[in-house]
């Protein structure tokens, strides 16, 4: 697997409707091996035949329970699943994550966030096998984290490794808001009150970077009061 | 127990109570008994036998005479003078039987007694001895006398037999309070289990047997209501969890394909309008559910709290910027966390109190669809974390803050269930929720520091 859009993925639930769907986003996100089961039975066929790369479980099925068969795959297979389930009783969720799922969603939910989540557990449980991406784009400047290189018409510069972890973790939440506490945990780790002054120096770092304006960064955006984002689109 | 305890020392003083006045009212009626008798005598004119023996005088011939006015017949029945031998020389209505010569024994006899049965009193003056009688049965003569050691012994006995009375006393007291108190321990005790809900089984009999009855009868009362209301806890905790449950997969399909929809009409058309409308619309009827469960839960403790030390810094900014990720252009939200409330830890749940703010944020946007500011600023007032949810909107209707200030539920008042759960959440870490209009909604949570 060099893309977590090459995982086979197979969605188990009751609802014909809920699985199209599902379908249907997944294949628009990319992933294009998908199959799908509205039973135990059909979900055993589907393993027997190929062993998936994720499961998406859902709990009530017409012929059993979604935790009775996460038991039987996961005494063959270490296969990452995904429970989503109308459920949402907190004993349900502890049981479930209990059993050792990758994650727990409820229904209804936001499409958005569920492939979010799928991504997330394909891409750190097939970590080893994936192609990190390593190269972003913020208009015309190219960061490359292989090298730890930001390049622009200027010229190349290097990034401290502070830098590139305060980057990366801004990129891979591109769009949203990174709060400082999250930021600071991902460079200082748990303990890192106080470092909140240390974090706007790297970020004015960054930009003087990035930015063809620092002063007037159209990328490295602050959230006055939360954290950082780094702009979703090309504010052409 | 206290109850008992203190009924127990009740019943001991009423006990010392009693003693103290029946002593009391003895004493009162003695000292009457005395002052009457004695006032009688001193009106009566207290008349002694040695008066009567100095009063007589003798005539030169060897008669004897009395003052007229000594009245001695008035407290005497009748008198005699005897010489030192035992003769006669003086005698005033001396019985016949009594008219003759005494011997010496027959002095001593009744000098402190009777002869023959007239209590007599005796004197001696300068002529011989004045023998007084008074009418039979009108005096009791006592011959008392005590041997010197018993009298010291008693005396010196007297203030440690007292002290054994009273603690005698004190002890029967105890006895009989704490045998009396003992039916009525365990009333109390049955009580006590009644008001912790626990079921009750006294044994009728006694003096006390009714009320155990009474008090079996209002537990069982009691259980078959509890059990009532359990059952209908329960019923309706299956039907909302059930409706709850069934309305998932049919909303997770109508915001899959809403958001399907979204994406694929042109911008700006109105096909595209109608279903992000079907989007934001699932989207409340989610957190409805969600918020309808939860309140529940909160309102019948099936919610535990799960409690962790909360730097509420982080969490209030990780909310509002989760917040601001999905918010549109007209709105826009300020965090105001000076120092030190920015790092103060609270023992809280994060996910119930995320839900809190979540609620109060999601709240202002819905109520003010033509956008608003909203500020969250938190403080530390009084030891209390405070943390003030303002925007700068329309504010909250007034059948809402009514209804919020309303204990009572009012089946037609306006949908605050959102605002509810806020409280609920609030109140279940010990705090208080308020909710005000100041140039726009406002709500003020108030929290307990428990730590840091």
């Amino acid at each position: 697997m060099q893309k977590i859009q090459d995982a086979k993925i197979l969605i188990v639930d009751d609802s014909r409707e809920l699985l199209s769907l599902l379908k249907e986003e997944l294949s628009g996100a990319g992933y294009r091996h998908l199959r799908s089961a509205g039973s135990v039975k059909a979900a055993r066929q589907a393993i027997g035949e190929e062993m998936p790369e994720l499961v998406i479980l859902d709990i009530n099925l017409p012929d059993g329970d979604g935790f009775s068969l996460f038991r039987e795959i996961r005494s063959d297979s270490d296969v990452p699943i995904l429970f989503l389930s109308a459920r949402d009783a907190d004993s349900d969720r502890l049981f479930g994550l209990g059993l050792g799922a990758d994650d727990y969603m409820t229904k209804p939910f936001l499409m958005q966030e569920l492939l979010l989540r799928v991504s997330l557990i394909l891409r750190r449980f097939y970590r080893g096998q994936l192609q990190r991406e390593s190269v972003f784009h913020l208009g015309q400047c190219t960061v490359d984290f292989s090298d730890a290189t930001v390049t622009t018409p200027g010229g190349t510069v290097s990034l401290t490794a502070t830098e590139r972890t305060v980057l990366q973790k801004l990129l891979d939440n591109r769009g949203r808001i990174v709060t400082y506490d999250a930021l600071c945990e991902a460079v200082w780790g748990a303990d890192y009150y106080g470092c909140e002054n240390s974090l706007n120096v790297h970020i004015r770092h960054l930009r003087e970077k990035v930015e063809e304006q620092p002063s007037r960064p159209r990328w490295i955006l602050t959230a006055r009061g939360l954290g950082y984002k780094i702009a979703k689109e090309t504010p052409e | 127990m206290k109850t008992v305890a203190r009924m127990v020392r009740r019943c001991i003083l009423a006990a010392f109570a009693v003693v103290a006045l029946v002593l009391t009212v003895n004493a009162a009626l003695l000292l009457g008994i005395v002052v009457h008798f004695g006032s009688k005598n001193q009106q009566e004119g207290y008349f002694s036998v040695g008066r009567f023996a100095i009063a007589f005088t003798q005539t030169a011939d060897g008669d004897f005479t009395l003052p007229p006015d000594l009245e001695w017949q008035k407290h005497f029945a009748w008198a005699m003078l005897l010489d030192d031998g035992g003769e006669i020389l003086w005698s005033e209505n001396l019985p016949s039987e009594l008219n003759h010569p005494y011997t010496v024994p027959e002095v001593a006899a009744f000098s402190r007694w009777y002869l023959k049965d007239y209590p007599v009193m005796v004197y001696r003056n300068d002529y011989g001895l004045l023998v007084a009688g008074k009418p039979i049965g009108s005096l009791t003569r006592f011959d008392f006398y005590m041997d010197n050691d018993i009298l010291y012994a008693l005396l010196s006995t007297f203030g440690p037999l007292l002290l054994l009375d009273l603690g005698l006393v004190l002890a029967v007291c105890l006895l009989l309070g704490w045998r009396g108190a003992r039916p009525l321990r365990e009333l109390a005790e049955g009580i006590g289990m009644l008001a912790e809900g626990k079921e009750v089984h006294l044994k009728e009999s006694g003096a006390t047997a009714e009320l155990a009855e009474k008090l079996n009868q209002t537990s069982s009362h009691l259980q078959e209501q509890n059990e009532l209301i359990q059952r209908r806890d329960m019923t309706r905790a299956n039907w909302i969890a059930g409706v709850s449950h069934d309305i998932r997969t049919p909303l997770a399909l109508i915001m899959g394909y809403g958001e399907q929809l979204t994406q694929q009409f042109p911008t700006d058309s109105e096909a595209r309008k109608k279903a992000a409308a079907i989007c934001s619309q699932s989207k409340k009827i989610k957190a409805l559910i969600e918020d309808l469960n939860l309140t529940f839960k909160l309102q019948y403790n099936a919610q535990p709290l799960r409690r962790s030390p909360i730097r509420m810094g982080a969490m209030l900014r990780r909310c509002v910027a989760d917040f601001c990720d999905s918010l549109e252009e007209n709105y826009n939200v300020d965090l105001l966390l000076p120092e030190p409330a920015g790092q103060t830890i609270l023992e809280a749940d994060a996910e119930l109190l995320t839900r809190a703010v979540d609620n109060l944020l999601n709240n202002s946007v819905r109520h003010n669809p033509s956008g608003c500011g909203i500020t969250v600023r938190a403080g530390i007032v009084d030891g209390r974390f405070v943390l003030e949810v303002r925007d700068n909107g329309a504010g909250y209707p007034e059948p809402v803050l009514r209804n919020l200030s309303d204990s009572g539920s009012d089946p037609n008042a306006p949908h605050i269930l959102g605002l509810r759960l806020v409280r609920q959440i609030v109140t279940a870490h010990g705090g208080q929720a308020s909710f005000f209009n100041d140039g726009g909604a406002a709500a003020e949570l108030s929290l307990p520091i428990q730590c840091g």
